[in-house]
């Protein structure tokens, strides 16, 4: 870092445009389709408020969007080593969520302070992309080891306990970025490929053996079952994805135009969150949803550049933990309202309407910024 | 600090690359989705969005024979409130409140309870719907709507018939014609959110209604009008229990007027008379039941035993068959012994010697009897198969009911009496009307009715009705005998008293003693036709239970003269210059 070209120390200032035209993008579109997902349901719950979400969330998400520009002028190295602070504070959180969280739907996921809620998990999430990084910055010769990978596993398992217990969800997001980091790190690579094909292995062999039953909770199994055939439990557990079907079946090649969503008018439970990504399809068809797939494409191609031209290993593991995890909450998030896979409620990033959401995403993206102002030109 | 190794890189691109791939995968899933089971997806979400409503069809209109609208549609208005729509509730709760003269509670009731639509009242006049249409309230619906309108609410009741709740004929031509009358309704089929609100800026599929056609009758209404006073008049002062009358074209079995009284509004056909009192306290069922006696049109539903007017038949028979003549001589000593019966005349010292014609004209029970004994059961009996009387007149109206009479194989010779002067047996007063019309009208046989046409509501197709006729059953001159020997009985006779100077009037009078004997219960009736040389007209009148003096001749006969009296110059039939 002595010699500093003219070029590279333009460079240093400005932040990677394309990085936040997409994610400026990306949020505007949600805007757009979150006010068309609500505006008839607020119209009828806030009094003809048909803007009632949507001011909400475009003040949450004016909010992140500084957050994001304050976070990008913190040098990374300092948040790495501060994270071990944060690390107790999100097991802590993890574990007193889970007894005096507000209770929803029956589990316990939220602080409510206030207006604002808080999902701990979110949290989590960073805290341990952050944490795994300052470990593999710190065991950095030894990585090839086994015992590497224990340690990645011993890292993160305090923080997956909790999370998984509140959220199952959560907990394999979690699990995913914890997964990615130590893939991309350890030279035993083999290792993964083995772990996760014997672990879909087991799945399919608890499932016939009948023991996942025992293990899942009853509400789980139930979303199983629903996601084989959904129409079998239109009325149950198969309701809010037949729901999701039926708006994406709708949409056909261009959609009903925006705005245009049936499925919205209260027939398509969170309509506004999970299930988004359903009206999208309803309204802008199989060539929006296809184009809005893309810029998420657009996006991880992104994060693939920034980290392989990272300017140190220890901001290259941060920017793939942070890719790993919009990118595995984008995939299930799509893959859960295709019911590709069971039912579990994960939201789409920038999309999504959910104010902690936005707020420890756009915080995500301002540490990669700051990755990308101290990258040098090659 | 350490550096980014190319293995490290290796290891980001074959995690891109596998999130890429998922993601192409992903769109490959929907596409799938959204192209190849597009329709399946879409049929499901289209019936959980849309909603059928019926666009009810206007139900054609019922016109007498000159044209007057006897049973039309009103239009009338239903007045409902959409919660989500009101935007001010104090003024909705107000105004509705005020114009549907509603207690305020109720009404704030409704418009403050949370659901899809909320009907606040239904049958509202069109003139106050328009007029809550004005106010133009956010949130106020008037939906038009038709209701089954009798512009002269009682008149013909029974025969008109009304319709429920559903615009389907309950009884009457309303029932008879419902093929016709009905429609095709319409549907409109629009989208709904999930709590069945109906989305406003939403297009709607209509396949609008197709009216019913319109009936045209031989009713008419002025005929009909007389004849139900001159019957309202002899109910009261008779203290009868009902009076029908039927009058009725004899030579094509046109009705001009069917008359049950005690009508019914028909505007209001679940309103019981105030006759029956409190009806508070009446199960159901009993109110039911009053209801369908209030609504049982008897000349056709129930039977009667026909008594002296039966003789006409016998007459008829016995002269067709030739086994008497009008001067055949008879002789009354006031009874007749039959086996170990006596049978007496209604004149208890008898008539004495008379001929066939004065047995005719008196009435005589044992100038009839004798006549029966001539024809015997067996061509008596075939005379009552080949007069239709045992057979169902086809009337258009439902539940007619049919003919009781003897087996003839159990037929004895007290029975062959008692029937020759029309007792034992039992039968309609439409029927017997009708198979007296067939001997009168030159001896062929007629349907009677009441449709006449039916038309399409612009009125570009005209179907006429037709109805069996024609058959003939009985000779021109025994016929034309029968005109004579029933002119008599009027012009001489125990008619007498429905004698209108001027015309000529055939007739026949009865007096049946109801059943059980000896209650004193009577049906009194007359049957007159005139002209009677050219009968262009039929009547029949019944009494049922009359108080007092229940002869038909004496109360039956004058009210069918009162009715000849007022329609016959409305039907341009002339009063001839006697030349004597």
């Amino acid at each position: 870092m002595e010699r500093v070209s003219v070029a590279s120390q333009k460079r240093r200032l400005l932040p990677d445009y394309s990085l936040v035209v997409i994610v400026v993008l990306l949020s505007c579109f949600g805007l757009f389709i979150l006010h068309s997902t609500t505006e008839y349901t607020d119209g009828l719950l806030h009094g003809g408020n048909t803007f009632y979400t949507v001011t909400k969330q475009a003040i949450f998400t004016f909010v992140a969007i500084v957050a994001m520009m304050i976070v990008s002028n913190i040098d990374y190295h300092v948040l790495l080593k501060y994270a071990k602070y944060a690390y107790p504070i999100a097991i802590v959180l993890g574990i007193t969520v889970l007894f005096f969280g507000k209770e929803v739907n029956g589990q316990r996921r939220w602080f409510a302070l206030g207006p604002i809620s808080f999902q701990p998990a979110e949290f989590a999430k960073i805290v341990l992309i952050l944490c795994l990084s300052q470990l593999a910055e710190m065991i950095y010769n030894k990585l090839d080891t086994y015992r590497a990978v224990f340690l990645f596993a011993a890292v993160a398992m305090p923080i997956f306990i909790p999370v998984v217990s509140a959220n199952l969800s959560s907990g394999i997001i979690i699990a995913g970025i914890a997964v990615s980091m130590a893939f991309i790190v350890s030279k035993k690579r083999w290792i993964f490929f083995a772990g996760i094909g014997g672990g879909m292995g087991l799945i399919v062999l608890l499932y016939q053996s009948g023991i996942l039953e025992k293990i899942l909770d009853a509400y789980q199994m139930a979303r199983i079952y629903a996601w084989f055939d959904p129409e079998s439990y239109a009325s149950t557990n198969g309701f809010q994805v037949l729901q999701g079907l039926y708006a994406i079946g709708a949409g056909s090649l261009f959609g009903r135009g925006l705005g245009g969503s049936i499925q919205k008018m209260g027939y398509l439970p969170e309509a506004q969150n999970d299930m988004i990504f359903s009206i999208i399809c309803e309204e802008l068809g199989l060539v929006g949803a296809s184009l809005l797939i893309l810029m998420f494409v657009l996006l991880i191609w992104r994060f693939f550049m920034i980290a392989c031209y990272a300017p140190d290993f220890s901001g290259m593991v941060v920017v793939v933990g942070i890719m790993s995890h919009i990118a595995i909450q984008v995939l299930l998030n799509i893959a859960v309202v295709t019911n590709t896979i069971p039912n579990t409620g994960i939201s789409l990033p920038f999309i999504s309407y959910g104010g902690s959401s936005i707020l420890f995403l756009m915080t995500e993206m301002g540490i990669v910024l700051n990755v990308v102002r101290q990258m040098k030109l090659l | 600090m350490h550096f980014v190794k190319t293995h490290h890189r290796r290891g980001i691109l074959i995690l891109s690359i596998l999130i890429i791939m998922a993601a192409v995968g992903l769109i490959g899933r929907l596409a799938c989705l959204m192209i190849v089971q597009s329709d399946h997806y879409n049929e499901l979400a289209e019936e959980l969005h849309t909603r059928e409503r019926k666009i009810k069809a206007a139900r054609g209109s019922i016109y007498d024979a000159k044209g007057t609208i006897i049973a039309t549609n009103r239009t009338v208005c239903t007045i409902s409130v959409i919660y989500n729509q009101v935007k001010d509730k104090e003024l909705v709760i107000r105004t509705l409140s005020q114009e549907l003269e509603l207690p305020e509670q109720t009404v704030r009731k409704k418009v403050e309870k949370y659901s899809a639509r909320e009907i606040i009242k239904t049958n509202v006049d069109k003139t106050l719907g328009d007029k809550i249409r004005s106010y133009d309230m956010a949130g106020v619906k008037v939906d038009e709507d038709y209701k089954r309108y009798y512009p002269f609410h009682s008149l013909a009741s029974k025969v008109l018939g009304f319709t429920g709740s559903d615009n389907q004929g309950i009884i009457g031509l309303e029932v008879s014609y419902e093929s016709q009358l009905k429609g095709l309704d319409g549907t409109i089929l629009t989208l709904t959110d999930a709590a069945g609100a109906e989305v406003d800026s939403a297009a709607e599929d209509r396949i609008e209604p197709i009216a019913g056609n319109d009936l045209y009758i031989s009713l008419d209404v002025n005929i009909q009008m007389y004849a139900e006073q001159a019957a309202y008049k002899t109910l009261e002062q008779k203290q009868a229990k009902q009076v029908s009358v039927i009058i009725m074209n004899p030579k094509n079995g046109e009705i001009m007027a069917m008359v049950n009284v005690p009508e019914f509004d028909l505007n209001e056909p679940f309103t019981l008379p105030d006759s029956v009192g409190n009806t508070e306290n009446l199960s159901a069922k009993q109110k039911q039941d009053l209801l369908n006696q209030m609504w049982r049109n008897p000349i056709i539903n129930d039977t009667y035993e026909p008594g002296s007017t039966f003789k006409t038949i016998t007459a008829a028979s016995a002269l067709e068959e030739g086994v008497v003549t009008l001067n055949d001589s008879f002789s009354c000593p006031g009874y007749y012994i039959v086996e170990d019966r006596k049978i007496r005349c209604h004149k208890v010292s008898g008539h004495g010697a008379e001929t066939f014609l004065q047995g005719t004209m008196n009435s005589c029970n044992p100038v009839f009897i004798q006549v029966g004994q001539r024809l015997g059961i067996e061509k008596f009996y075939s005379y009552f198969k080949q007069l239709k009387l045992l057979e169902k007149t086809g009337v258009d109206l439902p539940g007619e009911a049919a003919t009781i009479m003897h087996n003839p194989k159990n037929m004895g010779e007290v029975e062959l009496a008692t029937v020759s002067f029309g007792q034992s047996f039992q039968l309609t007063p439409l029927r017997l009307l009708t198979t007296i019309s067939s001997i009168i009208n030159g001896g062929t046989t007629i349907t009677p009715h009441f449709g006449v046409e039916i038309r399409s509501s612009d009125g570009t197709k005209v179907q006429k009705l037709s109805y069996r006729s024609g058959e003939r059953v009985l000779s021109e001159k025994t016929s034309e005998t029968m005109r004579y020997a029933l002119e008599k009985v009027v012009a001489e006779g125990g008619g007498i008293k429905a004698f209108i100077e001027g015309y000529s009037i055939g007739g026949k009078t009865a007096t049946s003693e109801k059943l059980p004997r000896g209650t004193g219960k009577y049906i009194s009736s007359f049957v007159g036709f005139a002209p009677a040389q050219d009968p262009k007209v039929i009547a029949i009148l019944t009494i049922d239970e009359p108080v007092g003096v229940y002869y038909g001749g004496t109360i039956a006969a004058p009210v069918v003269k009162e009715i000849f009296d007022n329609i016959l110059p409305y039907l341009g039939i002339d009063k001839k210059i006697e030349n004597e």
